[in-house]
C-alpha cells in the first residue's frame, strides 16, 4: 500500500483522479470496451456451455425427451454411487501422482541436463526426452497397448527373455494395475514438456548466485535446495498446476487403453461422464458429475493461483 | 428444317428417362459399410436404387457402428442428423432412441409397403418391441463357437454334441499343448455379452428366459446360476487366456488367426473377413452345445438394420429407399457380394457363390429354433452391469453369487424406471 494521498474532484466531473494520475470517464470505459469482444466470445463459448452443463444436472434426462426435475438427486447420487466414487478415487490417486512423478522425473533431468552435460548434448537429450510430447495421446495409447499386449506384448516378451516370466501379466487386464499401467504412459508422454520448462528455467537462474552459494560452504543439495528450487519458482508452480488440471481432464488415454475396465477399476471423472452419457443414457446425472469435475478443476487452480500470489517474493 | 428440328428434340426428350424430369431428392444415410467387401455390394445396391426409384439420390456416409450410437441421438435431435441409419436393432440400442424421439416408427410402413411378407418372421419379431415395429433387419446373425477344422482333425476332435463333450475336447486339447483353447476378450465388455447369450442358449430353456424377461421375472434362477457357473468354469479351468481382462476384441481375432487357439466364442459377421481376408483358413462354425434337458440353439438377432429418423423431412423418399433396400434383388446382391445375410424372404443362398463356412452359417441362421441374443432383448444398464460383472468374477473380485445379484440389481431398478420391453 502507499500512503501517498489522492486528491479528489479537482477535475470536475468528468475526471476522477486515480493513482496514476487524472483520467476521464471515457478513459476508465476503454478497457472494458477493448474486453468486451473477448468477454463476448468468452461467455458464449465457455459460460454459456457450463452454466447449461450445471443446469442439466438437475434433471433426468437420456439426452432426448421428456426432461424431469429432479433437484439435487443427481449430485446426491454421485457420493452414493459406487463406481462413480471408484472414479473420482482414480482421479484422485492419479493427480497426486501427476503432479509428483512426471515433474520429479523432469526436475531430476533438467538439473542434470543443465549442470553436467555440454550445450550440444543438453540439445541432444531435450530434443529426445520432449519426443513424446508431440505424440497425440490416442498415438501414445495405442503403441503403448501394443507394449502391454498380454499375448505379444513387447513387455511381456523382454520380461521372458530376461528370465523374468514370473512377472509377466495383462498389463492392462489387472485390476490392481491397470490404472498405474495406464498413468505409466501418462507420465511418459507428460514429463518431457514438464522438463524443457524447468530445463530453460534453470538455465536462466542467475550462475552468481550459485558462485556465492559455493563461497559461502553449500552442497550441491544445498544449492538445488536454496537457489534452484526457489530460481525456478514460477516456472515448477506452472507445471505442477498444469500436470495436476490435465490430469483431472484425462479421457483418451484411459478411453482407448482400458475402455474403464475391468470392472471400471481404472474409470476416471472424464470417462464416467462419457460412459453415463453415452452408453446409460443418463445425460442429466452425466451432467453433474461433469459440473463436479469443473469445480475441482476451477477450485484447485484457483488455489494454486492464490498460493502462488502470496508466495511471491516480488509481488510482497 | 424446323418441324423436323422440333420432330427429333421432342423424340430425344420422349426418350429420356422419367428420372430426369423427376425433382431429385437426396437423403443423407450413415451405416457402417466401410470396408470390403460390404463397401462394394452397398455402393451398388444403393445404385440399383437409384436407378429404379426417380428422384432418388443418396448420400451415403460410413463410421463404426459405436460411433454412430455416441452421436446419433443427438444428431438426429438437432437435426443434422440422417435421414436413414443402420444401427443395431436390439433393445439395448432402440430403447433410449425411442425415449429420445429419434427413432420412427415402422409398424404402418411395414402394411403400407408389405414388408411383413417379405422380410422373415423372426427377424420382424426381433425389432417390434411393445407391439410397434422399428427397424428393416439387414443382417441374420448367429453366435457360438468357430474353430479351426485341420486342428481339431489334429487331435482327433469330433464336433461336441453335449456341453460336457464340450468341456472334454476343450480339456483335451489343452492336454495338447494349447494354452487356451477358447479365446474371448473383456475390452470392451459387450464381448462377453456374446459368451452370456452362448451360455444362456445352453443351459436355458428359450420358455424360462421369455418368462424373465417379458414377465419381468427374477433372474435368481437355476438355470441362470447354471450359465454363470459355466462362465467362471471356463476361467477356472484355463480355457481362456490368463490375461483376457486385457485382451481386445482385436487381440482376441488375431489370437484365433494365428490359431494361438483352437476356437473363439463369437458371431456370424467375422464370415465376410475371413472369407475375404483369411481364405486359407478352414474355420467350422458350431453352436455352444448344451446341458442335459436342453435343446440346441444359437443366438440369433438382426445384428443390423435399417431405421428411419423421426425428424426427416424426405420420409417419402426415405421410405421408398428402405423399400427397394427389402426387395430380394437388393438382399441377394448383398450376399453374393457383400457376404452378408439380410432376412430378406426370396434370396437364394446357392445362387451366391458362399465358402462352405458361409453356407453353414446360413443354415444354422435359417433353422427354427433358436436362442435370445440378450442385447437385443435388455436395456443396456442391466447387460452392462452383467457384462461389468462377469469381468470382476474372472478377476476375483466377485462370486458368480454376487454376480447374478448384481443383474438382479440392475434389472429391478430397469423395470422401476421403465426402461424394459413390456411384452
Amino acid at each position: 500500500m502507499t500512503d501517498m494521498a489522492i486528491p479528489v474532484g479537482e477535475h470536475g466531473d468528468s475526471v476522477v483522479d486515480t493513482p496514476e494520475g487524472p483520467r476521464s470517464r471515457g478513459d476508465r470505459l476503454l478497457p472494458y470496451v477493448f474486453a468486451g469482444p473477448a468477454l463476448l466470445v468468452y461467455a458464449a463459448l465457455v459460460m454459456l456451455p457450463l452454466g447449461h452443463t450445471f443446469f442439466l444436472g438437475f434433471f433426468e434426462w437420456s439426452g432426448g425427451g421428456p426432461m424431469d426435475f429432479v433437484g439435487i438427486d443427481n449430485f446426491i447420487r454421485i457420493f452414493t454411487d459406487s463406481i462413480t466414487m471408484t472414479a473420482i478415487k482414480n482421479n484422485l490417486i492419479w493427480a497426486v501422482l501427476a503432479t509428483i512423478v512426471p515433474v520429479s522425473m523432469a526436475l531430476l533431468l533438467a538439473v542434470l541436463l543443465a549442470t553436467q552435460l555440454p550445450p550440444g548434448v543438453r540439445l541432444f537429450f531435450s530434443t529426445v526426452y520432449y519426443l513424446p510430447a508431440i505424440l497425440a495421446l490416442a498415438v501414445s495409447a495405442i503403441v503403448w497397448g501394443w507394449v502391454y499386449n498380454p499375448a505379444w506384448g513387447a513387455l511381456n516378451a523382454l520380461l521372458d527373455t530376461v528370465g523374468l516370466d514370473g512377472l509377466e501379466r495383462a498389463w492392462l487386464g489387472d485390476p490392481n494395475i491397470a490404472l498405474y499401467s495406464v498413468f505409466v504412459v501418462s507420465a511418459w508422454a507428460y514429463f518431457g514438456f514438464c522438463l524443457i520448462i524447468l530445463l530453460a528455467a534453470i538455465q536462466n537462474v542467475d550462475p552468481s548466485l550459485y558462485d556465492a552459494a559455493k563461497l559461502d560452504g553449500a552442497s550441491a543439495w544445498k544449492q538445488f535446495w536454496h537457489v534452484t528450487v526457489p530460481g525456478i519458482r514460477n516456472e515448477l508452480n506452472f507445471v505442477v498446476l498444469y500436470t495436476a488440471i490435465e490430469a483431472f481432464r484425462v479421457f483418451d488415454l484411459i478411453y482407448i487403453m482400458t475402455g474403464g475396465g475391468p470392472f471400471y477399476q481404472t474409470e476416471v471423472i472424464a470417462t464416467s461422464v462419457y460412459r453415463e452419457a453415452f452408453v446409460e443414457h443418463e445425460v442429466g446425472y452425466a451432467s453433474a458429475i461433469a459440473s463436479l469435475m469443473t469445480i475441482i478443476i476451477a477450485t484447485l487452480a484457483t488455489i494454486a493461483l492464490r498460493w502462488r500470489e502470496r508466495t511471491d517474493p516480488e509481488a510482497q | 428444317m424446323r418441324i423436323k428440328t422440333s420432330l427429333a428434340l421432342m423424340t430425344a426428350i420422349g426418350t429420356l428417362p422419367a428420372a430426369v424430369f423427376a425433382q431429385e431428392t437426396t437423403i443423407q444415410v450413415w451405416d457402417e459399410f466401410g470396408a470390403e467387401p460390404m463397401a462394394s455390394a452397398m455402393e451398388k445396391i444403393v445404385a440399383r436404387c437409384e436407378a429404379n426409384t426417380p428422384g432418388l439420390k443418396v448420400d451415403r456416409s460410413t463410421m463404426p457402428m459405436e460411433q454412430m450410437h455416441t452421436v446419433l441421438s443427438t444428431a438426429v435431435k438437432s437435426g443434422e442428423g440422417p435421414d436413414v441409419f443402420y444401427s443395431s436393432p436390439g433393445w439395448s440400442t432402440v430403447g433410449p432412441l425411442i425415449e429420445s424421439g429419434a427413432l420412427a416408427e415402422l409398424t404402418e410402413v411395414y402394411e403400407a409397403q408389405g414388408w411383413r411378407d417379405r422380410v422373415q418372421p423372426w427377424a420382424v419379431d426381433y425389432v417390434t418391441y411393445n407391439d410397434k415395429v422399428w427397424a428393416l433387419p439387414y443382417e441374420a446373425e448367429i453366435q457360438g463357437i468357430f474353430y479351426h477344422k485341420d486342428v481339431f482333425e489334429e487331435h482327433g476332435i469330433d464336433i461336441p454334441q453335449s456341453y460336457a463333450e464340450f468341456v472334454e475336447a476343450t480339456q483335451a486339447l489343452k492336454d495338447a499343448g494349447i494354452e487356451a483353447p477358447i479365446v474371448t476378450a473383456a475390452r470392451p465388455a459387450y464381448v462377453l455379452g456374446w459368451m452370456e447369450s452362448s451360455m444362456l442358449g445352453a443351459t436355458m430353456p428359450v420358455e424360462t428366459l421369455e418368462t424373465v424377461v417379458l414377465g419381468h421375472q427374477s433372474w435368481q434362477v437355476p438355470e441362470y446360476e447354471e450359465a454363470v457357473s459355466r462362465i467362471n468354469e471356463l476361467n477356472e479351468k484355463g480355457f481362456i487366456p490368463s490375461g483376457v481382462l486385457g485382451y481386445s476384441y482385436d487381440d482376441m481375432m488375431s489370437q484365433f488367426y494365428t490359431k494361438a487357439s483352437a476356437m473363439v466364442l463369437t458371431g456370424s459377421w467375422i464370415v465376410p473377413n475371413i472369407d475375404g481376408n483369411f481364405p486359407d483358413l478352414d474355420v467350422g462354425f458350431f453352436a455352444v452345445p448344451p446341458i442335459e434337458g436342453v435343446e440346441q440353439r444359437a443366438p440369433k438377432a438382426s445384428g443390423g438394420g435399417f431405421m428411419l429418423s423421426a425428424n426427416t423431412d424426405k420420409r417419402d423418399m426415405a421410405v421408398a429407399y428402405m423399400d427397394c433396400l427389402a426387395e430380394p434383388d437388393s438382399a441377394q446382391i448383398w450376399l453374393s457380394e457383400g457376404l452378408n445375410r439380410a432376412p430378406i424372404v426370396g434370396v437364394d443362398p446357392d445362387a451366391a457363390d458362399l465358402s462352405a463356412l458361409n453356407r453353414r452359417v446360413s443354415e444354422v441362421v435359417n433353422e427354427p429354433l433358436s436362442a435370445f441374443n440378450l442385447y437385443g432383448i435388455l436395456p443396456s444398464e442391466v447387460n452392462n452391469a452383467t457384462w461389468n460383472g462377469i469381468q470382476a468374477m474372472w478377476a476375483g473380485m466377485m462370486s458368480p453369487e454376487e454376480l447374478i445379484q448384481t443383474k438382479q440389481e440392475a434389472w429391478e431398478k430397469a423395470i422401476a424406471d421403465g426402461d424394459v420391453i413390456e411384452k
